[in-house]
């Protein structure tokens, strides 16, 4: 195995470990640290790719900026905060179905993807690929669209992020008097879970 | 007045629906000015059916006063109406059906202004299948014929005596079997799914035919492969057999008959199961003529157990309302076993059978309206000796019975001696002795029911002096009625030369496919 | 200038989600005087949902008048190409899109004052949103058409998430969300792939590359543009919520206030169908993969049956109206995977989906509105029950949910029935019988469950003491309600001219 097969084996483990320390902790903090070393290990593939512009990027933006300001917001709200179930949920079977199901059919087709085919042979990099003028070229140049659609997206997000987030913070001024069938659907307890749901905010 | 003289079809087609059209500016709360406006627009129909048949060249025959507006060029999609003969009878017994069942409907009060509306849009669509020369138009005429159905069923009809009995009682229970939602919901499914069928093949033949055009006459013209015919035609049969009640799709019309309005079961019974036989015979017979004399056997086969299954339940049930709708059910296995045997006698019976089944049922279901608005009660142990008070009542139902049973005289032998004839001559002695033995059937529950209804002594026969006879409108209705079958009954020339025209028309067509099968076979 | 005017549908509906914004923000809210507030949008619905819907209608306009003028013409377009292809298929999509969204808007308008939801984000997040749809309808290239989906997918989570204080709304936006980015996720994955196998991420290089497969020199796999094509069938199957990738539907769409599910129904859908078509007929239209044997017709007419049928059966369980508009979205959806299905072989099919999805838009919006309109504040029309003798005491709500029930249901003269009788017949003339006669019989089972609403609506009275549904008064819900039924029964009785429009679109997308 040549260096660079051994260095893309690290990044690769470390990304999925991280993966899999991200939605299997139950501490939160841990939760952030396994995310912070996905992208580390990312960002290390992309360096192997010659995307080296990107890989600066990922580790400022995603390891500094982002996983920073999850660990801000779970210190905020306490770093022992669990789900308000206490972190035990029912189980459910499609959980234990579903889940193994989904993984090996895709380590399946994984397998099966290397086994078949052979890779595509792409060109070599040319000088300067991955550099910050060549993506700077490419985003205001060949994929202006794109990008430009990118800027949709990103308002999109923010403002329903900002709507959401404000829909939770204000309380229900005036909540519709239920009447009826709009009780059962809408208004009230029909399920033990969404009666908790109502009074806690009702006691709030 | 050139315009009306060259627009006539067009005309009659228009009229109930602007009647209707206008309808929708008049205020509920004038109940006369809603019947008057729905009046004219059924008699200008009227009138001008009666004009186009007096109008109709015999001599020349064919396709007459042809007219054609563009409705979607692109897909070769045209209102393109004309008539032929057998369009010309059946525009009279629409006509006088309408205007019948207007009157009958006069004293209507729940709701009258949405009922008309309803009732004059069904017309208009039943009048546009009569006279359209286009098959995909003849499918929306077709459809809006059969949907407003469904609301004037569920809205105004009425519950009948099912009672919930047997080892699926809870069947029954749980779907409200009689009840008018249960009625509405199982007539417009089960039509719904005929006219999907239909659809099919109308878009199979549309593709077959180079897709260009939907004429019924460019259609006829193209020769459809025989694979095609061959699993076309019966799925046209069981499409349009739906509404003309081909065993086993008949269940509905009974319960529809049934829960609906008397003006309703005048037209359904009447007019509206026959557009599916027309149906069978217009697009299945003529446009697939190798399907049909393939399938002819099976179509002649089964419309005989529609003859003797329909004539056995008329005898076991009590329902007034169910009697005459199972009857209905009996007779249109004639149409449909005059239409199966091929022959000139055949098809002519089959087609004047539609036209004297269609008085003669109106005549029944306006008798029934008018027993059940005065007594209240549809089961027939309940009641007797009506005759003495509503002695013209009486003599129109026994009238109306008569020519069920086909009493030499009246309407209903003609149609139903023709429809045997053509059985003997096509060899099928099986389907025309069965036919016989329904006509028997017949005779033995009409002349019962006739009996327990009108005369004896009822059980509640001290409650029965507050009945009345009928009233103006509905003496109209039932004289009207009652005339046609004892004139068309007495001299059927009257219509049968405007069916014969076209018959020999069409009939080298579909006999001629049948003799070259019969060629193909030896 | 030219290639300004040949954007100016996708410019018009973003620069006015801005200008709205800037409106929403800058206004003074209209709140009754003394009370306190810091949103400065409170109390503004009425406007800002009119300036929506006055921001789509011209998107719209503009799409109809790019289409006259002719997209051929105006070779600048060329210089967008492949991100955003402007053919006349998009524009037919972006006429269909906008119209699907101002009629939202104006639900909306009309709705979230009388429920009490005094949210003005709404409005710039459904633009947006639908700047996203209509990208997504013109994307010829990967990377536009992931960032569209997303773009519109974000929108459309958030305004799911808007109701206040309701449980089920969160639940719904959560379900919504988590498997919706699922979803992409999956795509992603296939897209990425796509690029791997072939070294092209637009649309026409991958169809080259594709069809190359097999020719001496390709070093094109088949296994892995097969498993890309299953990968991003999966995430397009989950967008126009296709059985069984459809579980997310119902329990979206009836926690979501019923605007934002109006919009999920029919923009997010018909977006999804036009990248469907795109992707499927640019990227995978190869002889091989394009056929009954081994390539995505199969796969798609599985997922058509199942979604017919499934759909229909359990729509015709539901107490909910909301419940079953949802399943009947998902069999509506079946329907027109049918008319995909015929594409391989008719390009016709193209313009029948297209036609389709037009029809399928406004009946659906209409129908969605005539509930609105049967409820009203505190007493929302949800069940079939809060429908009865809703015909007698209020005639013109009940006559406008007839018609488009009716519409939904495909019976003659209106929308639906042009609609469902294109796509059938398109499936005809390419041989797909079986596949035409189970969607009509589903049809016929379809028309069970809307000719039930009609049965609460006109045969039935509420029960004693059971509260009596009153319907809304607003003049937007009301203006949404004659726009869709000119719409349902113009396609409906004279539909030549959209016809002509949508075989235009045709031609194009191959």
């Amino acid at each position: 195995m040549t260096p660079g097969g051994y260095f893309f084996g690290v990044c690769a483990v470390v990304a999925v470990l991280g993966a899999l320390a991200t939605i299997s902790a139950r501490n939160p903090i841990r939760g952030a640290m396994g995310l912070l070393a996905t992208i580390v290990g990312i960002a290390g593939m992309y360096v192997q790719l010659s995307a080296q512009f990107l890989a600066a990027i990922q580790l400022i933006v995603y390891a500094g900026a982002v996983v920073v300001l999850f660990v801000f917001v779970i210190m905020l709200l306490g770093p022992d905060a669990h789900g308000a179930d206490g972190g035990k949920r029912p189980g459910s079977w499609a959980r234990w179905i579903a889940a193994p199901l989904v993984s090996v059919l895709l380590l399946g087709g994984a397998v099966l993807l290397a086994r078949v085919s052979t890779p595509q042979r792409f060109r070599a990099a040319p000088p300067g690929h991955g550099t910050i003028e060549a993506v700077g070229g490419d985003v205001f140049g060949r994929a202006l669209v794109p990008f430009e659609l990118s800027t949709a997206l990103l308002i999109v997000a923010a403002v329903g992020a900002i709507a959401i987030a404000r829909s939770r913070a204000t309380k229900p001024s005036e909540r519709p008097a239920s009447v009826g069938a709009t009780r059962r659907l809408f208004g009230g307890a029909i399920h033990p879970r969404d009666a908790r749901t109502v009074d806690d905010e009702v006691a709030r | 007045m050139p315009f009306l003289e060259s627009h006539l079809l067009g005309v009659i087609v228009a009229a109930p629906f602007l009647a209707a059209l206008a309808l929708l500016f008049v205020s509920p709360t004038r109940p006369g000015a809603i019947r008057a406006i729905s009046l004219v627009g059924a008699l200008v129909s009227l009138a001008g059916s009666v004009h186009v048949a007096l109008g109709y060249d015999l001599a020349r025959g064919g396709l007459q006063r042809a007219e054609r507006y563009p409705l979607v060029p692109s897909l070769g999609i045209d209102l393109s109406l004309a008539v032929d003969g057998w369009s010309v009878s059946l525009l009279l017994l629409t006509g006088v059906i309408i205007v019948t069942g207007v009157l009958a409907s006069w004293t209507l009060t729940d709701r009258p202004r949405d009922f008309f509306v309803l009732l004059l849009v069904l017309v208009a669509g039943v009048f546009g299948v009569f006279v359209c020369q286009d098959l995909f138009v003849f499918f929306l005429f077709y459809e809006i014929a059969v949907l407003p159905m469904y609301l004037l069923i569920g809205i105004w009809g009425s519950r009948g005596k099912v009672p919930a009995a047997g080892p699926f009682a809870f069947v029954w229970r749980r779907f409200d079997v009689g009840g008018r939602e249960y009625a509405a919901m199982k007539l417009t499914l089960m039509l719904l799914v005929g006219s999907a069928a239909i659809l099919v093949v109308i878009l199979a033949l549309y593709s077959a035919a180079g897709g260009s055009t939907f004429d019924l006459q460019a259609l006829a013209r193209a020769r459809f492969p025989r694979e095609l015919q061959l699993w076309a035609f019966p799925l046209l049969w069981l499409g349009f057999g739906s509404l003309a009640g081909v065993f086993p799709f008949h269940t509905w019309s009974p319960d529809g008959h049934a829960a609906a309005p008397t003006a309703v079961s005048m037209l359904h019974a009447g007019v509206l199961m026959k557009l599916g036989a027309f149906g069978v015979i217009r697009v299945g017979m003529l446009l697939l003529p190798e399907g049909a004399s393939y399938w002819a056997p099976t179509v002649g086969g089964v419309a005989v157990i529609n003859v003797l299954y329909g004539a056995i339940c008329a005898l076991t049930q009590r329902d007034l309302k169910y009697v005459i709708a199972y009857s209905s059910v009996s007779h249109m296995g004639v149409v449909m076993l005059g239409a199966a045997t091929l022959t000139v006698d055949g098809w002519n019976g089959a087609i004047y059978q539609m036209f004297a089944h269609g008085m003669m049922t109106g005549l029944f279901f306006a008798l029934v309206g008018l027993v059940y608005d005065r007594a209240h009660t549809r089961w027939v142990p309940s009641m007797g000796g009506f005759a003495r008070q509503m002695p013209w009542v009486a003599s129109f139902f026994v009238l109306a019975g008569l020519s069920s049973l086909g009493l030499p005289g009246l309407a209903g032998f003609v149609a139903e001696f023709l429809v045997f004839l053509g059985a003997w001559q096509s060899q099928h002695y099986v389907w025309a002795l069965a036919g016989v033995l329904g006509a028997w059937v017949t005779a033995v529950y009409v002349l019962r029911v006739g009996r327990d209804i009108f005369f004896g002594e009822g059980p509640r026969s001290d409650e029965i002096h507050h009945l009345t006879d009928a009233r103006r409108s509905e003496w109209g209705a039932l004289w009207v009625l009652g005339a046609c079958l004892v004139v068309f009954g007495s001299y059927p020339r009257l219509i049968l030369d405007f069916i014969h025209v076209a018959t020999l028309e069409y009939l080298p067509r579909a006999a001629g496919a049948a003799s070259a099968l019969l060629e193909a076979s030896r | 200038m030219n290639l300004l005017f040949g954007l100016s549908p996708f410019l018009a509906v973003g620069v006015g989600a801005l200008l709205l914004m800037l409106a929403e923000a800058f206004g003074k809210p209209n709140v009754a005087p003394g009370v306190e507030t810091t949103d400065a949008g409170a109390g503004r619905a009425g406007e800002l949902a009119l300036g929506a819907a006055v921001i789509l209608v011209i998107g719209a306009v503009l799409s109809v008048a790019v289409w006259v003028a002719g997209p051929e013409s105006l070779p600048e377009l060329t210089q967008v190409a492949p991100h955003l292809v402007i053919d006349k298929f998009t524009l037919f999509f972006s006429f269909t899109l906008c119209v699907g969204g101002a009629l939202a808007a104006l639900l909306a308008g009309g709705y979230l004052p009388e429920h009490g939801i005094d949210r003005s984000e709404f409005f710039p997040l459904l633009l947006l949103s639908t700047v996203g749809a209509m990208a997504l309808s013109a994307a010829g290239d990967l990377l536009t058409l992931f960032v569209a989906l997303e773009t519109m997918s974000l929108g459309v989570y958030s305004l799911i998430g808007l109701r206040r204080g309701s449980p089920r709304a969160a639940e719904a936006a959560l379900k919504y969300f988590l498997l919706g980015s699922f979803a992409a996720a999956i795509m992603l994955f296939g897209l990425a792939l796509l690029y791997g196998a072939t070294g092209h991420t637009d649309l026409a290089g991958i169809g080259a590359a594709v069809r190359s497969i097999g020719s001496p020199g390709s070093t094109v796999s088949a296994g892995k543009i097969l498993i890309s094509l299953v990968l991003v069938l999966v995430g397009l199957a989950f967008k126009v919520s296709a059985v069984p990738f459809h579980q997310w539907t119902p329990d979206a769409y009836e926690g979501a206030p019923t605007p934002a599910a109006t919009y999920m129904a029919v923009a997010v859908k018909s977006a999804a169908f036009a990248v469907l078509l795109r992707v499927l007929l640019v990227g995978f239209g190869d002889e091989r993969l394009a056929s009954w044997g081994a390539g995505w017709p199969p796969a798609l007419a599985v997922l058509a049956v199942l979604s017919m049928t499934v759909a229909n059966l359990v729509a015709g369980r539901q107490e909910s109206v909301k419940r079953m508009l949802a399943y009947s979205s998902i069999a509506h959806a079946g329907y027109a995977l049918v008319g995909v299905v015929a594409a391989m072989r008719s390009p016709e099919a193209v313009s029948a989906v297209a036609f389709y999805l037009l029809a399928y838009t406004v009946s659906t919006a209409g129908a969605f509105g005539a509930l609105i309109l049967c409820g009203s504040r505190g007493a929302e029309a949800v069940s079939y029950e809060d429908l009865a003798g809703v015909g007698k005491r209020h005639p013109a709500a009940a006559l406008a949910f007839s018609l488009f029930l009716f519409s939904l249901a495909g019976l003659p003269p209106t929308a639906g029935f042009f609609g469902k009788l294109y796509v059938f017949r398109t499936a005809i003339d390419s041989g797909l019988y079986t596949l035409a006669i189970l969607g009509l019989v589903n049809s016929v089972i379809g028309a069970y469950y809307y000719l039930r609403v009609m049965v609460y609506l006109y045969m039935r009275e509420p029960a004693p003491g059971a509260p009596r549904a009153v319907t809304m008064r607003s003049g937007f819900v009301a203006t949404a309600l004659v726009a869709a039924a000119i719409f349902v029964l113009l396609l409906g009785m004279a539909p030549g001219f959209t016809l002509d429009m949508a075989s235009g679109a045709a031609l194009t997308a191959r």
